[in-house]
């Protein structure tokens, strides 16, 4: 009895209020429990929501409401799924442009949920310095390349980590924050037709030496056929170039294009220099140029005769002009190139094949003789 | 003891003879210094796409170092050849022991002659058991090769490795090319002198069984009476007719001087046979 006039007094009580959505401290009511609980598939996560935490947020003045919008209808307990919050119901831009690009993150496996903060502040996943954190959270676990390792040893990786540099490229400079797609995506910020543009956002001196080069003369024609900023530099792991490895692995890149010329270069005393390590040997851009390479036959080019006193001067002091005529690209093995070359190491292998065949089976001979007449001294019967 | 070994170690009793005096064996001990340096320092560079090369590089203390050591080692080589000129100069000029001429032809000169081309035929004869083996003079002609090998060695990988050396200054008397002409000698030529030293003269002079493990004689200077007069009868019987013999009778080699040529001799052996298989190791890898 007692029961039912406990139950008609709630009843009363609750008609006499006007009926209302849930408040943000209705929600806090049970989410500030720090034990509250459900379980989604066989797992147990938490509903807990720090109201602190939250209330520092950018978000902080916002009602729970106002991304939990089914439970603006709500007047009561809710529903145990809700449906998921629409960020772009106030932040359209940025929704729309990423589902053009097609990243698979939802908003707070960037942002945060609760806790969301402007990335202009340290503390939050999008501000510069955490970029890599946040992005490789993912891009670790998908078995994909290294890129975050490599970015980490990368230039760019070093300057921020090591020397706290805040403008230097973090993963969403060059490939966007929003529109994030593929290289192989002819739109993405990094495919090879935009990656010079890219990269130019902060080097922009680079590359505008680069697009006078021949290199970037072709690349204007077709893009397919000419080296892009990360065919030389790569695209994560991008090494300073007057680091030792730089030039001990320029000549491997050149050559991914100019096969030929790395394989003569590595038959040269500079290419055999270098492949013992020796970074202070001419390596291809010391004598062709980085950024500014011409072809022999231009005027400008590093490597053109007029031009060669100067480019072979800056290591050998003293050049003259019949310095210059080194061919530190000769194959000796090449007749038709280099007759005279050829017929010199022909000769040497005469010579060679000559004396060691000789004294060869002179020495052999003198063997069996020699041993012979030992026996003959030590042998039975003696 | 068999008539062979006798010739080897000191017998009591035995007389010596001088055959290098001090100024020889000072300017073989440069030769052997200078020659392993340059060959340890320099096929590296040769055969830098093999991993030994590379690993011989980081030991010498990377390959600006074996640059280094290889230039140090060059400049051994141009001492003891100008000083062996000097030697020469004073010999033929100064001392007049002898008629000018014989210079070229006598039994002291290293010119090979007549003798020699007869002495290699006779040799090659003994060989295949097809006479008797001929009797030779103060140098054989395997010696007088020995001799010009390393004269032109010298000249040939001297001179290609100044100019690389110094390759600003050549150039002002040579067109550019010269050098790429100059790596080609200065590198087959060297292939030639390391695969010609470590392996017929190891065993001409010390390797053949009359020798030995190894023949002292350059290192200790002596030669045993026996030895003398089995492997010179020439020389030996003019220095007994002329009355020389006793002039250059001395001392016999001191146990210390034996026990340090072998050593001497060992290392130079064991770096020219660890040379000889790395270097056919690579070459042949690169004949692909």
């Amino acid at each position: 009895m007692r029961h039912v006039l406990n139950t008609a007094l709630v009843l009363f009580l609750l008609s006499a209020l006007p009926a209302s959505a849930l408040t943000t401290s209705d929600c806090f009511d049970c989410h500030s429990d720090e034990s509250l609980t459900k379980v989604v598939g066989g797992r147990e996560i938490s509903l807990f929501v720090d109201q602190e935490v939250y209330g520092r947020s950018i978000h902080g003045d916002l009602d729970c409401t106002d991304c939990h919008e089914d439970l603006a209808r709500v007047k009561d307990e809710h529903e145990e799924e809700l449906q998921s919050v629409d960020c772009g119901s106030c932040h359209d831009d940025m929704a729309e442009a990423v589902s053009a690009g097609g990243h698979p993150a939802a908003c707070h496996e960037c942002h945060g949920k609760h806790d969301v903060l402007p990335r202009e502040d340290s503390r939050s996943a999008a501000f510069d310095l955490n970029v890599p954190a946040t992005c490789c959270a993912c891009h670790l676990e998908h078995g994909e390349p290294d890129v975050c390792g490599q970015w980490e040893r990368g230039m760019h990786g070093v300057v921020l980590i090591r020397s706290g540099v805040i403008f230097s490229a973090v993963c969403n400079d060059c490939h966007g924050s929003h529109d994030i797609r593929g290289a192989g995506d002819e739109g993405s910020s990094v495919a090879r037709g935009k990656i010079n543009d890219t990269c130019s956002s902060c080097h922009r001196g680079i590359v505008e030496i680069y697009n006078a080069s021949i290199h970037g003369q072709v690349f204007k024609d077709s893009p397919e056929d000419a080296p892009v900023c990360t065919s030389c530099h790569s695209a994560h792991e991008t090494e300073r170039a007057l680091d030792d490895v730089f030039h001990l692995t320029v000549v491997e890149r050149c050559s991914s294009c100019h096969e030929e010329m790395g394989y003569t270069f590595s038959k040269n005393y500079h290419g055999q220099v270098t492949g013992m390590g020796y970074t202070r040997a001419a390596q291809c851009p010391d004598c062709h140029g980085a950024h500014d390479i011409l072809p022999q036959a231009d005027p400008a080019s590093r490597v053109h005769p007029d031009n060669l006193v100067a480019t072979c001067g800056q290591c050998h002091e003293g050049a003259n002009r019949n310095f210059t005529l080194y061919m530190p690209h000769a194959d000796y093995h090449d007749a038709e190139k280099h007759p005279m070359l050829y017929y010199v190491y022909l000769a040497m292998v005469v010579l060679l094949s000559g004396v060691f065949i000789f004294f060869g089976i002179h020495t052999l001979l003198w063997f069996i003789r020699a041993y012979l007449e030992r026996l003959k001294e030590t042998g039975p019967g003696r | 003891m068999t008539e062979l070994a006798q010739t080897q170690t000191p017998v009591q009793g035995e007389r010596w003879y001088l055959r290098f005096n001090y100024y020889h064996r000072f300017l073989h001990a440069l030769i052997i210094i200078s020659f392993l340096g340059l060959v340890l320092t320099g096929m590296p560079l040769k055969y830098y796409q093999s991993g030994w090369a590379q690993t011989f590089a980081r030991y010498l203390g990377g390959i600006g170092m074996a640059g280094y050591i290889h230039r140090v080692c060059g400049a051994i080589t141009w001492l003891y050849f100008v000083l062996h000129i000097a030697f020469a100069f004073y010999y033929v000029v100064k001392l007049r022991e002898e008629p000018f001429w014989k210079w070229i032809v006598g039994p002291n000169s290293m010119v090979p002659w007549i003798k020699d081309v007869k002495d290699v035929a006779g040799h090659i004869l003994w060989f295949l058991g097809m006479g008797e083996r001929p009797r030779f003079d103060r140098f054989t002609y395997w010696e007088k090769f020995d001799y010009f090998a390393v004269f032109w060695g010298v000249g040939i990988i001297g001179f290609s490795g100044l100019t690389l050396w110094f390759p600003e200054f050549f150039a002002r008397f040579f067109p550019g090319w010269a050098f790429n002409v100059a790596i080609i000698l200065h590198s087959d030529e060297a292939l030639l002198a390391a695969g010609f030293i470590f392996t017929i003269h190891f065993f001409n002079t010390h390797l053949r069984p009359e020798k030995f493990p190894l023949d002292h004689v350059i290192f200790t200077g002596r030669i045993s009476e026996h030895e003398f007069a089995h492997e010179r009868p020439l020389e030996y019987q003019r220095a007994l007719e002329q009355g020389r013999l006793g002039k250059m009778e001395t001392t016999p080699p001191t146990r210390t001087s034996l026990i340090w040529s072998r050593i001497v001799g060992t290392i130079a052996y064991g770096i020219g046979l660890i040379m000889i298989i790395l270097i056919i190791y690579s070459a042949i890898g690169q004949l692909h």
